[in-house]
């Protein structure tokens, strides 16, 4: 049985990818809680696929693809909340013409780039098994950064979460918080990225997040939880694509809807029981 | 009365003018709060009730001198905000609501307002009555020197309307409790101080004097309210 378990991380990769999935779940765990508790997904739709152009620019211009997802990312969320804030666009009509715009745009740009690159596609589609110490450096980063500024702040941030009027009342700066957040989130969407793909990062954001409502009954369970159950699809996820040899990021997407299913039926028994 | 009171503790709030798409919503030249005491704060929908207490507490653009924060520097505010429907999406017990309110001093609202077996209670599964007491709880729990209230009486029950009513009577004995409301009865019957909006004060003096001296205190506020509609259209 343990060797089941210890098998795999024999290898340099699958260590490597391990760390990261540590990392990263532990991120997302913790930015999708937030953007949960936001009630936001929206914005991380928008933000993961902002950054498709910033990647072929910073490719072209042989600057850090990173860099470029990140700055890309942001432009579209500042394009998306200033198109929001027109009372006749409301926030999914904008996320969604700025999104497809970004994809369409990205193409274009890739369509004239001279030789397509592995790393290109790396970021797109996701290639966690390819991940270099470097990434892991990153990812760590984000994570150290987030949870610093996140956790010391929990009780505030949710006195913005749960009513904002009140929030501003009792002296609380909700809009610099609100684009602290929003950047933290565009941090960790673009880390992500790299892992799962720019498609598949939503659901590293939101599924997570989502099982641990159905059993929360505080916003520190739910945050608990959160953290909780992204390791643990995340790292059954990676088993899972080495014995069946399958994409790593696709089966902790796969396996992190199972685990939702497996907890909303478990609560529903529980529940007519 | 009210003049003679003036406080030096809190300055008058001097020229308060809002705008709303270039045309003035509210506009006051002068308001003296006074230190304690329940003000009734009257007028029909749209008479710059609600814009009045989110100036004051600096949740909207205002020009003057008009911040709770600046003109009663060295007192604690706290605001019951008039929409009280909370997001959906949070895991909020009613007890993690009322952390929210800061420290808690004074724990015998809890029971006073009944809430004491609903601690535990997530906020989405209260009644309407019961989630206003816990909210108007958050406001006052950690018992502010300036308590501002939007409108606490709107869609609430008769039981959770008289003990809210109670409470505020005996906090405004010792703090400033400033309220809105459509009603003039209760005006009359309990806030020392009554102010008619309508864009611009109208009318403010004790409520007893108010009373006495004009009769046509509601149609006052609403004719007014009229001749500014016109006027903005």
């Amino acid at each position: 049985m343990l060797s089941f378990l210890t098998d795999p991380l024999q290898y340099e990769f699958m260590r490597l990818a391990f760390g990261q999935l540590v990392l990263l779940s532990l991120l997302f765990g913790l930015i999708g809680a937030v953007v949960y508790l936001r009630n936001n997904a929206f914005l991380v739709e928008a933000l993961s696929h902002g950054i498709f152009p910033g990647i072929v620019l910073a490719f072209f211009f042989k600057i850090n693809l990173l860099w470029g997802a990140f700055l890309s990312s942001i432009v579209s969320a500042l394009l998306i909340t200033r198109l929001s804030s027109n009372p006749k666009v409301n926030g999914s009509n904008a996320t969604s013409i700025i999104f497809t715009g970004a994809i369409a745009l990205g193409v274009v740009l890739l369509a004239n780039l001279p030789n397509g690159n592995a790393n290109l596609s790396n970021f797109l589609i996701g290639q966690i098994l390819g991940i270099s110490l470097l990434d892991l450096v990153y990812t760590a980063g984000a994570l150290i950064l987030s949870a610093g500024i996140i956790l010391p702040n929990f009780k505030k941030l949710l006195i913005i979460f749960t009513d904002k009027e009140f929030a501003q009342s009792k002296g609380i700066n909700v809009q610099l918080w609100e684009v602290i957040l929003n950047l933290l989130t565009a941090m960790a969407i673009v880390v992500g990225a790299q892992a799962a793909g720019a498609l598949l990062v939503v659901a590293f954001a939101v599924i997570a997040p989502t099982a641990a409502r159905l059993l929360a009954k505080s916003p520190n369970q739910l945050l608990m939880y959160s953290l909780g159950y992204s390791l643990l699809f995340s790292l059954i996820g990676l088993y899972v694509s080495y014995y069946l040899n399958v994409s790593t990021g696709s089966a902790i997407v796969l396996t992190q809807i199972v685990g939702l299913l497996a907890i909303a039926v478990t609560q529903k028994l529980r529940n007519i029981i | 009365m009210l003049l003679t009171l003036s406080s030096k503790v809190i300055k008058p709030v001097t020229n308060l003018k809002v705008e709303y798409n270039g045309q003035t919503a509210l506009h006051i030249e002068k308001l003296q709060l006074p230190e304690v005491g329940l003000v009734a704060v009257l007028g029909s929908n749209g008479s710059g009730k609600s814009t009045l207490f989110k100036a004051l507490l600096g949740l909207l653009p205002a020009t003057g001198i008009y911040l709770l924060s600046k003109i009663a520097a060295d007192k604690s505010t706290s605001y019951l905000p008039q929409n009280t429907s909370l997001p959906a999406s949070i895991p909020l017990r009613v007890r993690d609501l009322l952390e929210q309110g800061g420290l808690q001093k004074d724990k015998s609202f809890i029971t006073e307002l009944g809430l004491q077996r609903l601690l535990d209670k997530q906020v989405s599964q209260l009644s309407g009555g019961q989630l206003k007491r816990s909210l108007f709880l958050r406001s006052i729990i950690s018992q502010p020197d300036i308590l501002v209230l939007d409108e606490p009486f709107n869609q609430v029950d008769k039981e959770t309307r008289e003990v809210i009513t109670k409470i505020l009577l005996d906090y405004s004995k010792n703090h400033l409790v400033i309220l809105s409301t459509h009603d003039w009865d209760f005006a009359k019957e309990y806030a020392d101080y009554s102010l008619i909006l309508a864009g611009k004060v109208v009318a403010y003096d004790s409520t007893q004097k108010l009373a006495a001296e004009k009769q046509d205190i509601p149609q006052l506020a609403h004719a007014h309210n009229i001749l500014c509609e016109e006027h903005h259209a």
